[in-house]
């Protein structure tokens, strides 16, 4: 469980004031009920901090308890109501107007309207959809959303998003593009995802700036929901970030292409093998399969097998193998007498996967070669032997 | 020249009430704690986004992790726990049960189960007792199983971790259950603070009572005997009152071993699992934290309320018993092992807050509890105790013990709720209760045997009878 500084203070201050109206409340008991009808000062103290203890874990559990009651009643109220309210938007929806029923029934149900209100929005398209985004503006329910989301609570907050998402932007107003300078990452991530379900032109580049500005958990969520896009990107977009020297950026852009796994004219990566940064270098190597291959293919592995930074080695001898660069012979040797257990492993891996020769090297190595190479290089000849259609994964 | 009745009474006022002070001030703390977890909940539990946590199962961004299983004679478990694990929803994980020399069924089950084959799998270096095996099996799972030497549960973690390859590496015990997406929960610590969390554990629950289904918790339910009964309270107390806040503070001195997520060249660089205590899980987060303050490192060690891994609790008066003490003396083991941390600028929070309160108040306290009912009883015998006093000191030890365990019951219904029906939340309110009266009283004594035992060097884990999952729980 981690928290943002800002929730941090909100909590400690929160702690901090329910200490002191709780002491309060002890002082106060014990010094105006039970000290002038016990004798003992300090059995009063005592009986008074038990009792404060006591009387707050009732009125909790009391809420506690009530609070699970309405909601049952709330549940049983809407599977009551629901089907008609569902029957009129219906109707609704496909042309009839049924406008001053629904305002009627959301005099005594408003939840319940509003509830089933966002539920058909999220199922029906076309015309049905514009009728009822109408009739949400009509009920006013679209001015309701707009206050709901300038709430301090971080949830209201979202569901404002949510369901304003679902209304055309003309409706909505600028609300989702205030939300996505809001200050919580999560409150972000929740618009992007929705922006992405409606996207308007221009919000694309907005959404993957986020994902290459965001933390790791937006890029990785978001990813996903642009996998559609990802052409429309490679366009115009990710070359922009992958040529723009931001190191962060960079990075992230390179994360992207990995998760989408999709071969995209992006040249733009090659450049990024010799990058200062030995996390790019890294992820350049790792998305090389994924992009066009092009004539200095062989000769940036090459020199990505003599990387000064182990990980990066290791990848190297990962795509080395995967592209059948068969001048990384030596090289692949060399990695696999490596004394870091990561790189031999992968050596011999890459070694197995380069067919007969590749596996006369290690047949050699294990008889020849250190502790770590010889157990490195059965390892790998086993894995071949009983696994000979999987590949090096990568 | 015998002291004066005046003196005698005087004295033995003054450490009754020194006693009251103590547990007061150790009641107020754990209240503040549970407050501070109960806000820090609610703000962690209105970040969730559980429709992000679906996409997030699909990337092929998540860290790989390898989950540890030790197994010592756990063969009435086993089967249903491996296949549970190898049940996860998580894309990247593989699974490595290390068999630390059973002495019973364990490895034939496991390789008639699992069909098992031996491996050449490389095994890394980090010392532990002599491996006999390593298999895999010929099934499409991503299973490895370790035959090593009996060398206890750290050792079988270090030989887990010599065989594991995957970044994070989970440790499980053989006889818990993980819930479904648990370890997606536990691991997004990791993706959020890229870097910076070493180690990260979930809430560990109760599952006898339960039902349970192919190695999955498909009813939640409260034990129906006494003994789990009480232990839930316990643990709920625990894990969401004490852990959430030391956690929040970055305090967090125990990732229990039933259930703990680490980051393994961390483990690998603070040199793994300590073999010389039965409080590893404990030893190996307070020595992290050492190593990270001391080099002034930004680190995280971080605890997560939602995964839950189900976990057998005694039944028995004999098995708890060896539990507990096994507890206490892992506890005084760890702390002892770090003393030159207590009060020390250089390490922060843990030196300040944490390691204090465990020395003052789970070290000391089953001593300073015990002794002050011991004195109490022979005070008022005596008459050297007056009667307001004895009732102050059974006031704020057993009242304010049984507001602290309500405190718990209602902290589990205001966040996490996983108790769905009334009747639940009225049974643990009567065990709140109840648990105050003897039971609470007994493991007092027996966690000061704990402390003894550690002090002496005591060895040794002690046997834990299983029933298997279906037994304990209702069968389905």
């Amino acid at each position: 469980m981690t928290l943002e500084r800002a929730d941090r203070i909100v909590v400690l201050s929160k702690t901090l004031a329910f200490g002191m109206a709780y002491v309060l409340a002890i002082v106060s008991f014990h010094r105006f009920y039970l000290l002038p009808r016990l004798s003992s000062r300090e059995l009063s103290l005592a009986m008074s901090v038990a009792f404060v203890q006591c009387a707050t874990i009732t009125v909790l559990l009391l809420f506690s308890f009530s609070r699970k009651m309405a909601r049952q009643y709330r549940e049983s109220r809407a599977s009551r109501v629901s089907p008609a309210i569902r029957e009129f938007l219906g109707r609704h929806a496909s042309g009839a107007d049924h406008l001053q029923d629904i305002r009627d029934i959301r005099v005594a149900y408003p939840a319940e309207v509003e509830q089933c209100l966002v539920e058909f929005l999220r199922m029906v398209r076309g015309e049905g959809r514009e009728r009822l985004a109408r009739l949400v503006c009509d009920l006013g329910l679209v001015r309701q959303w707009q206050r709901r989301f300038h709430s301090r609570n971080l949830a209201r907050r979202k569901k404002a998003v949510a369901d304003l998402a679902l209304v055309p932007r003309e409706f909505a107003g600028d609300i989702l593009q205030q939300a996505m300078s809001d200050p919580d990452e999560s409150v972000r991530l929740h618009t992007a995802r929705h922006m992405v379900s409606n996207l308007q032109p221009g919000e694309l580049a907005q959404v993957f700036a986020l994902v290459v500005n965001g933390s790791l958990v937006t890029r990785m969520v978001l990813a996903e929901d642009l996998r559609p896009y990802a052409l429309e990107l490679a366009q115009q977009v990710i070359p922009a970030v992958l040529q723009g020297g931001e190191t962060h950026s960079t990075r992230a852009a390179l994360d992207v292409l990995r998760a989408w796994g999709k071969f995209l004219p992006l040249p733009q990566v090659y450049p990024l093998l010799r990058h200062p940064d030995a996390g790019v270098r890294a992820a350049a190597l790792l998305v090389l399969p994924l992009v066009p291959r092009l004539p200095e293919l062989e000769a940036e592995v090459l020199h990505a097998l003599t990387d000064p930074v182990e990980p990066v080695r290791a990848m190297a001898v990962r795509i080395a193998a995967k592209f059948g660069v068969s001048n990384a012979v030596p090289e692949l040797v060399r990695s696999l007498r490596d004394p870091d257990a990561q790189i031999a492993v992968a050596a011999a891996q890459a070694l197995a996967q380069l067919g007969p020769v590749g596996c006369r090297i290690l047949e050699r190595e294990m008889i020849t070669g250190s502790l770590l190479a010889a157990s490195a290089a059965l390892e790998a000849l086993q894995h071949l032997q009983t696994a000979p259609a999987q590949t090096v994964a990568v | 020249m015998s002291p004066s009745p005046e003196l005698v009474h005087g004295l033995s006022e003054a450490f009754e009430w020194s006693m009251i002070f103590y547990v007061s001030a150790s009641n107020a703390i754990y209240f503040f704690l549970m407050v501070l977890g109960f806000f820090a909940l609610r703000s962690h539990r209105a970040r969730q986004n559980a429709e992000a946590r679906a996409v997030l199962l699909n990337s092929p961004l998540l860290p790989e992790v390898s989950i540890i299983m030790p197994a010592y004679n756990e063969a009435l478990t086993i089967a249903q726990s491996v296949r549970s694990m190898l049940d996860l929803q998580y894309p990247h994980y593989d699974v490595i049960v290390v068999n630390d020399g059973s002495k019973d069924d364990t490895m034939r089950i496991l390789i008639e189960e699992f069909h098992l084959c031996k491996s050449t799998r490389r095994i890394g270096t980090a010392p532990t007792q002599p491996i006999r095996s390593v298999y895999r099996s010929r099934d499409p799972i991503r299973l490895t199983v370790v035959d090593k030497e009996n060398g206890g549960k750290a050792d079988a973690l270090n030989a887990g971790l010599n065989v594991a390859r995957s970044p994070l590496v989970a440790a499980v015990d053989s006889d818990s259950l993980l819930e479904e997406d648990a370890l997606l929960h536990v691991v997004e610590p990791f993706i959020e603070n890229p870097g910076k969390v070493l180690a990260t554990g979930g809430i560990v629950r109760v599952v006898n009572g339960c039902t349970v289904e192919r190695g999955r918790v498909t009813r939640i339910a409260t034990p129906g005997r006494v003994l789990p009964l009480f232990q839930t309270i316990e643990y709920l107390r625990a894990f969401l009152g004490g852990r959430v806040a030391f956690s929040f503070l970055n305090s967090l001195l125990l990732i229990s071993g039933a259930f703990g997520v680490f980051d393994r060249e961390a483990v690998l660089e603070a040199g793994g699992f300590a073999t010389s205590t039965v409080g590893e899980d404990m030893e190996l987060v307070v020595r992290m934290h050492r190593i990270c303050r001391a080099k002034k490192l930004p680190y995280l060690i971080v605890f997560v309320p939602e995964p839950v891994c189900w976990t057998e609790v005694p039944e028995s008066w004999k098995v708890l018993h060896r539990q507990r003490n096994r507890w206490q003396r892992g506890t005084v083991e760890s702390l002892m092992a770090h003393d030159r941390m207590l009060l020390h600028p250089k390490y922060g929070g843990p030196g300040w807050f944490a390691l204090p309160y465990f020395v003052i108040f789970e070290m000391l306290g089953p001593a300073v509890e015990m002794a002050g009912y011991l004195f109490t009883v022979a005070g008022i015998i005596f008459g050297v105790v007056s009667t307001k006093i004895a009732v102050l000191f059974f006031v704020v030890s057993v009242l304010f013990g049984v507001l602290l365990s309500m405190s718990a019951v209602v902290l589990e219904e205001f966040t996490m709720r996983r108790y769905p029906s009334v009747f639940d939340l009225l049974r643990l309110l009567a065990a709140a209760v109840l648990e105050n009266f003897g039971y609470r009283q007994l493991l007092t004594f027996w966690r000061l045997e704990g402390v003894w035992d550690g002090l002496r060097g005591k060895r040794g884990w002690g046997a834990m009878e299983r029933r298997g999952f279906e037994q304990n729980a209702q069968v389905a």
